[in-house]
């Protein structure tokens, strides 16, 4: 496995994204929408929103998360996962490359979800280190979780749907440790355990990743 | 070779040495594509034996073998978001050519001016020329065309002759799947000709 061939790659998936503009023109702002309709739902009941807050925006990057992992890739479709393997590009690379950039884009989603959800619910902003580390593992854990969902899913027509209904539930013990993260910074209680789990989970979860690439683009050979 | 329960390809026999290039056709449905993809260890023949590039299936699927082989198809496997010459320049960057090869590689299939246009908005035929750049940049010692002068005007059509001397040049050889056996005679050594999956005939081009 050769790790040089990464760079360009996640170049060439950030680039591609930007110039398509699926996440910033689409996902970024229907996200935030949807935790702003949630907050009129809700209604003017300040403390309740500002208890309510940070699940909403957990939940809110959960949903629509996996539909990042969906995106137009440069190495997901079969004709171009076909030239990269040509070129010797083994298939734990292209994964790695795809989950990658996965992540750096649900971290720019939550970067601008936060202040979004900041100005809305105003939630109590405390423990934002650990805060911090918590989205950073909630990102890879679900830009991981849905790269492969999106490889199991690739021949099927139901996609679109199957993908974050295979994700929702695998995700819950990364939104479950962030939101107690949270909650752990207004009780003063310890962020490790929950910390921990969030690793735990990303751990399974990119070992699963990386043990079926091969197995999912081989096998269709 | 079969694809589900229907066997596609059947008691093919050939060998394609270096230097020489060799046409395939037949009817829809023939096999010719399948053919290419099995030559392009992208499909794993269910009996019989393949080498390719002095290695025995099942070792011809490493990335040692692959990176020596070119692919063609109908799909040039473009970003449509990215530039002609992104997408070149990624090919470069993973065969460890560098990004101004990747330009002179479109220059060199008159993709020059267009170098700069997001792929998604190219027409059918330079997206094909593209693909055939891809060839010149990554210099493959077996080459495989998939109907290459489809959607390719007149003038194109010498570029896929000229590519195909280029890889022979250098000891290669070159499988070409064609419809047009006659435009393309003067270029094949050989023409084997497939139905149902069999070889049914092989003649001197």
């Amino acid at each position: 496995m050769n790790g040089s061939l990464l760079r360009p790659l996640i170049r060439a998936e950030l680039r591609a994204e930007l110039r398509a503009g699926e996440v910033v023109m689409t996902t970024i702002p229907f996200a935030a929408s949807g935790l702003l309709v949630a907050a009129i739902a809700i209604g003017a009941d300040t403390p309740l929103l500002r208890r309510v807050g940070p699940g909403m925006l957990w939940t809110i990057v959960l949903l629509f998360g996996s539909f990042v992992t969906l995106r137009r890739t440069v190495s997901g479709e079969p004709t171009r996962q076909e030239v990269l393997t040509l070129l010797g590009v083994d298939p734990v690379i292209q994964w790695v490359a795809r989950a990658a950039s996965s992540t750096v884009l649900l971290l720019g989603v939550i970067a601008v979800l936060v202040p979004v959800t900041v100005v809305i619910y105003d939630p109590p902003l405390t423990g934002l280190a650990a805060q911090a580390v918590a989205a950073v593992l909630v990102a890879v854990g679900l830009g991981a979780l849905g790269t492969l969902a999106a490889d199991l899913t690739a021949s099927t027509r139901t996609r679109s749907s199957l993908v974050p209904l295979i994700v929702t539930p695998l995700t819950l013990p990364l939104i479950l440790a962030a939101v107690q993260v949270q909650e752990g910074a207004v009780y003063a209680a310890s962020p490790w355990p929950w910390l921990l789990l969030a690793a735990l989970a990303d751990v399974t979860i990119v070992l699963a990743g990386l043990l079926a690439a091969r197995t999912l683009q081989e096998g269709a050979v | 070779m079969r694809i589900g329960r229907t066997r596609v390809l059947a008691g093919l026999d050939f060998t394609v040495a270096p230097g020489e290039v060799v046409g395939v056709t037949g009817p829809n449905g023939s096999g010719k594509s399948t053919l290419l993809r099995v030559l392009a260890t992208l499909r794993r023949p269910a009996a019989g034996s393949l080498e390719i590039l002095g290695r025995s299936w099942p070792h011809v699927s490493t990335p040692e073998v692959r990176r020596r082989i070119v692919l063609v198809g109908h799909d040039p496997g473009l970003h449509p978001d990215l530039t002609l010459a992104e997408n070149l320049e990624l090919v470069a960057a993973l065969s460890g050519e560098s990004s101004s090869s990747a330009r002179c590689a479109l220059a060199d299939v008159g993709l020059a001016a267009a170098a700069d246009r997001p792929a998604g908005a190219c027409s059918e035929g330079m997206r094909r020329r593209s693909g055939l750049a891809r060839a010149l940049l990554c210099r493959p010692q077996l080459l495989l065309l998939d109907e290459p002068h489809a959607s390719l005007d007149v003038a194109s059509r010498p570029l896929v002759a000229g590519i195909a001397d280029r890889v022979t040049a250098r000891g290669g050889a070159v499988v070409v799947v064609t419809h047009d056996v006659e435009g393309a005679n003067g270029h094949l050594d050989r023409v084997l000709t497939l139905q149902g999956g069999r070889l049914t005939a092989e003649a001197r081009g």
